[in-house]
């Protein structure tokens, strides 16, 4: 483990328009490898928190610090950068809807200079070697389901080659029986050592992938410990409501 | 006294009549051209609220719209040549048209773009994307084609509206019927005649556009 956080925020605020108070002094730290879960409630701010890290929410005080460095409050050519190392998957996918499944896949690696063409659509066709869907390389994105376009949005950030990879909900808008697919493919990603923050309500897959689980609740972090603490023993009154209820759900 | 309605005035003026189609067309299709130009330039501009410029570009729209194209055409032909800035029939027409066009064009794409997905916006940008590949390479690709059936009918606009350059002395398709009526009087076989002529290429440009418009809208078809 390097001891510098891969990445880092320090007393981090977020005030939306109005007042409203999405996150009040959050301090995490995640290292290099680390697989960390974020749970909460909706409107805990869990979402606006990995936002904040690569730069798609303004922060309104605090630090943003990715392999030691401070993002924040230095232009918008260090955030281009940030974004380059940390890559991100989104709940609704945004995969680009006219172009084919190749191209979403190469046009950022092709534009950032990372790499020739050639070599961004072998890599490509790895990463979909890896998600298993190699057969759907030239196939357009309205052609595949849900399951399968989030897997392609994940070959998309990954094939940045990034550092580390920001998952903000990235089932919730699957049908049930396409969760499993995106999750195999997570848990494959965090078996090779990558380091991640995941928002999710995946407590399956919290409880078995994840090195530490943070808990949320009204823009601060409450609670946080390894998963095994967190679910058995969570030490605050309010981890347990939380618990109490999705566990009830579940039954 | 009746009016004999005359086939062989009609074929004796086709030639005449070829010109002037040629003509419309040249302008027309010239001036369609720039003005999808600089209807993207000013909706990007206003679309990314470029400073300064979204504002000169916004206040150029309100004028196009809120004057006559006559007086525009007048302007630019009269009014340009009396401060030593003279350009001609031909490109009067297309500087007029293209800069009507240009303001309706430039409302149409806008329309197009605010039709773009916010999300694929921050997904562009968390891949790296600056803004202006990010604009050349995801929200024009869709915003335009999102705002073609409105294109079209602004096209269809600028093709009609070339016949006010008769007023400027183009020799165009109403030009040219308008100096046949003047010598012979046939107005009923000079007038039918350029109205089945526009209504014919305006319907040609309608059929390329939807042929353009599949082609363009395969990728967003399911299987």
């Amino acid at each position: 483990m390097s001891p510098v956080p891969l990445i880092e925020t320090a007393a981090l605020c977020k005030e939306f328009r109005g007042g409203i108070r999405a996150l009040s002094n959050v301090d995490l730290k995640v290292r290099q490898g680390e697989v960390v879960v974020i749970l909460g409630p909706s409107g805990s701010g869990k979402s606006t928190l990995i936002r904040c890290v690569n730069g798609l929410e303004e922060i309104t005080s605090g630090a943003v610090m990715v392999g030691g460095r401070r993002v924040d409050g230095a232009g918008p050519g260090r955030w281009r950068q940030t974004r380059l190392e940390i890559g991100m998957v989104f709940q609704n996918y945004a995969l680009f809807p006219h172009l084919d499944v190749m191209r979403n896949i190469t046009l950022a690696p092709c534009r950032a200079g990372l790499m020739t063409r050639a070599e961004a659509e072998e890599e490509a066709l790895r990463l979909l070697g890896i998600v298993g869907l190699t057969e759907k390389a030239r196939a357009p994105v309205a052609s595949l389901s849900g399951g399968q376009q989030q897997r392609v949005a994940i070959c998309r950030a990954l094939a940045m080659k990034p550092k580390g990879m920001l998952f903000d909900e990235p089932t919730s808008a699957l049908d049930p029986e396409m969760v499993g697919e995106v999750l195999a493919t997570m848990r494959r990603l965090a078996d090779d050592g990558m380091t991640m923050i995941c928002v999710t309500h995946e407590m399956g897959f919290a409880r078995e992938v994840a090195d530490r689980v943070i808990f949320m609740d009204r823009g601060e972090i409450v609670e946080e410990g390894t998963p095994a603490e967190f679910f058995s023993a969570p030490r605050t009154e309010r981890a347990r409501q939380f618990l109490d209820l999705i566990m009830r759900h579940d039954a | 006294m009746t009016y004999q309605f005359s086939f062989p005035y009609i074929w004796g003026a086709t030639p005449d009549l070829m010109q002037g189609l040629w003509m419309t067309l040249l302008v027309s299709l010239v001036s369609i051209l720039f003005s999808v130009l600089i209807g993207t330039l000013c909706a990007c501009l206003r679309t990314f609220r470029v400073p300064v410029l979204s504002q000169i570009a916004s206040a150029y729209v309100h004028f196009m719209r809120s004057t006559p194209l006559l007086v525009q055409i007048y302007f630019i032909f009269y009014g340009l040549a009396s401060l030593g800035l003279g350009l001609g029939g031909f490109w009067s027409g297309v500087l007029a048209l293209s800069l009507w066009g240009g303001a309706y064009n430039s409302e149409n794409i806008r329309g197009g773009l605010s039709a773009v997905p916010h999300g694929l916006r921050e997904a562009a940008f968390s891949l790296g994307l600056k803004p202006m590949l990010y604009l050349r390479l995801v929200a024009l690709p869709i915003g335009l084609r999102v705002c073609i059936p409105s294109m079209l009918n602004t096209s269809v606009s600028v093709l009609k509206n070339s016949s006010y350059l008769q007023a400027i002395g183009l020799a165009e398709l109403t030009f040219v019927a308008m100096n046949r009526v003047a010598m012979d009087f046939r107005t009923l076989e000079m007038f039918v005649s350029i109205g089945a002529i526009y209504l014919v290429i305006v319907l040609a440009l309608s059929a390329g556009v939807r042929q353009l418009e599949q082609v363009l809208q395969a990728p967003f078809r399911t299987a």
